[in-house]
């Protein structure tokens, strides 16, 4: 979930992701659909975070 | 009754705005094919036809101009004619049931203002009669899947349209010896644009080579599947050696050895997209391709296995202008794991960095590169600091999304599509958690909980 909110923080308008064909590229795909629909229909902002 | 009169357009006006809404309607209906998007045409241009006499013969001829060719055919053979007159554009797919009938239908017409003339497929069984179509006004020429028509129809061609400037044929290994394709590429003097579509993955001739090189009106020519060899340029230059090829071309998309690309590309100074296939890797292509400053679309594709420096990248730094930037190795085999590669060499975030800043008005890039390491550090995050315009990223190889936590502004604003080869495992859990409506990462909320609890504890104590 961390790596799909990250990539949908950092490219808000993308529309097609593909990131491999592995078990971790099928599972941040999937969590980025949720999260974007989510987004979608919720309509919340995401802030972007600085790592300490 | 009232006394004042409507408002009279002029005639033209009026036109121009029937042309206007005429394209709007084009455009409505260009996702839709056939019958299907010209029956669509025609509905939306009715509104029009009926207004006055004026519209009604105007919006009749911008409805003919571009027809669904079975629906001429369908016409009665008196008035057939009248609407042939008006025809601009014919597209003859023979591979299609509805279309099966019109040659017959039109062997007794003429298309006076037909500009555009496609054929298509045609069935070596069909007498296919190409005489009523060749009219002089013709400027646009596509004839594939017609391997049996006669070489000599080419002189046919030549001689009954002069104007021609784009064309689109079938290329095989037998038009290289063919007289009358290189009569033809004489002839055609405003040819502009010129395809040639290849199954066989024939060489283009050192005598095709010239005639097209050497051509001044030469704007594009796509032949992505016929190879030029270094023979074949060789010839051309011992020929003439101030011969100066593709010195106005703009589009250029060809199959070449790698060290035919620096006599190809010396003089194609105006170049603004250049698509090249290279079959070897055993001479340096970027070197060649970097005084062209004019390009704004840019894709080489490796036939072959090879190492790509970073230095050889830092050739083609000069090009500012890219938009799109593709470059990619052979399609890996389905079952091979370890198939041929294109394969990052000493690629560092700082080496990186400073070959993609060269390009900020990129909108396409597509490095399908795998590093020699098991991952690279942040090129994705350095691609999207550099490149803002970016819509569009592919790259192979194994990356580190976690590394775009770094930034606090979004660093690919503009993307819509994200394809990545793999993704690193990120070692640190990422979950967020929600704190005043803002997210924080969860190893984040720790660290501030703790510190919380340590200034409870010193103030207690």
């Amino acid at each position: 979930m961390g790596l799909a909110r990250l990539i949908h923080q950092h490219a808000p308008l993308l529309e097609e992701l593909s990131v491999g064909r592995d078990d971790l590229a099928s599972a941040v795909e999937q969590a980025y659909e949720e999260l974007k629909t989510a987004s979608e229909q919720h309509g919340d902002g995401i802030e972007i975070m600085m790592s300490d | 009754m009232s006394t004042r009169r409507s408002p009279h357009l002029p005639t033209d006006i009026q036109m121009t705005i029937l042309e206007l809404l005429a394209e709007e309607a084009r455009n409505a209906v260009s996702t839709r094919q056939y019958d299907e998007a010209w029956r669509r045409y025609a509905q939306l241009l009715l509104p029009f036809i009926l207004v006055n006499r004026d519209w009604a013969s105007r919006g009749i001829g911008l409805l003919w101009r571009e027809p669904f060719t079975p629906a001429l055919a369908r016409i009665q053979p008196q008035r057939r004619q009248q609407y042939a007159d008006k025809v601009q554009s014919i597209g003859l797919y023979l591979y299609r049931q509805d279309h099966s009938e019109c040659p017959a239908a039109f062997a007794n017409l003429s298309f006076p203002q037909l500009k555009r003339l496609e054929i298509n497929s045609c069935p070596p069984w069909m007498q296919l009669d190409l005489r009523p179509y060749m009219s002089s006004s013709i400027t646009s020429l596509t004839i594939l899947g017609c391997p049996h028509f006669p070489s000599s129809l080419l002189d046919l061609i030549a001689f009954c349209c002069p104007k021609l400037r784009d064309v689109h044929f079938d290329h095989t290994a037998g038009d290289q010896k063919n007289d009358h394709f290189l009569k033809f590429l004489r002839k055609c003097r405003n040819l502009r644009e010129l395809t040639l579509s290849s199954r066989d993955g024939s060489n283009i001739s050192s005598d095709v080579l010239d005639a097209l090189g050497s051509r001044k009106q030469l704007e594009s020519l796509y032949a992505p599947q016929s190879l030029i060899s270094y023979q074949s340029i060789e010839t051309i230059m011992q020929g003439d050696s101030r011969q100066r090829p593709f010195r106005n071309a703009r589009n250029l998309s060809l199959s070449i050895e790698s060290r035919v690309v620096r006599p190809v590309l010396f003089a194609a100074e105006f170049l603004v997209e250049l698509q090249l296939t290279i079959v070897d890797s055993h001479h340096d292509i970027f070197g060649p391709i970097g005084p062209l400053c004019c390009l704004e679309t840019l894709e080489i594709s490796f036939s072959m296995q090879k190492r790509l420096r970073i230095t050889e990248l830092q050739s083609i730094s000069g090009l500012t202008r890219l938009k799109e930037l593709t470059i990619c190795g052979p399609p890996p085999h389905p079952y091979e794991e370890n198939g041929p590669l294109l394969v990052a060499e000493a690629w560092t975030d700082d080496t990186f960095e400073t070959w993609i800043s060269s390009y900020p008005h990129l909108e396409k890039l597509s490095l399908n590169v795998r590093s020699i390491n098991s991952h690279w550090i942040s090129e994705t995050r350095l691609i999207g600091k550099s490149c803002p315009k970016l819509n569009t990223l592919s790259m192979d190889g194994t990356h580190d999304i976690g590394a775009w936590r770094v930034s606090s502004q979004p660093l690919l604003p503009s993307l819509l599509e994200l394809e990545l080869g793999q993704l690193k495992p990120w070692p640190f859990s990422t979950r967020y958690v929600e704190s005043g409506n803002i997210f924080y990462p969860e190893a984040h909320m720790r660290t501030v909980t703790s510190r919380r609890k340590n200034m409870q504890w010193g103030s207690h104590a």
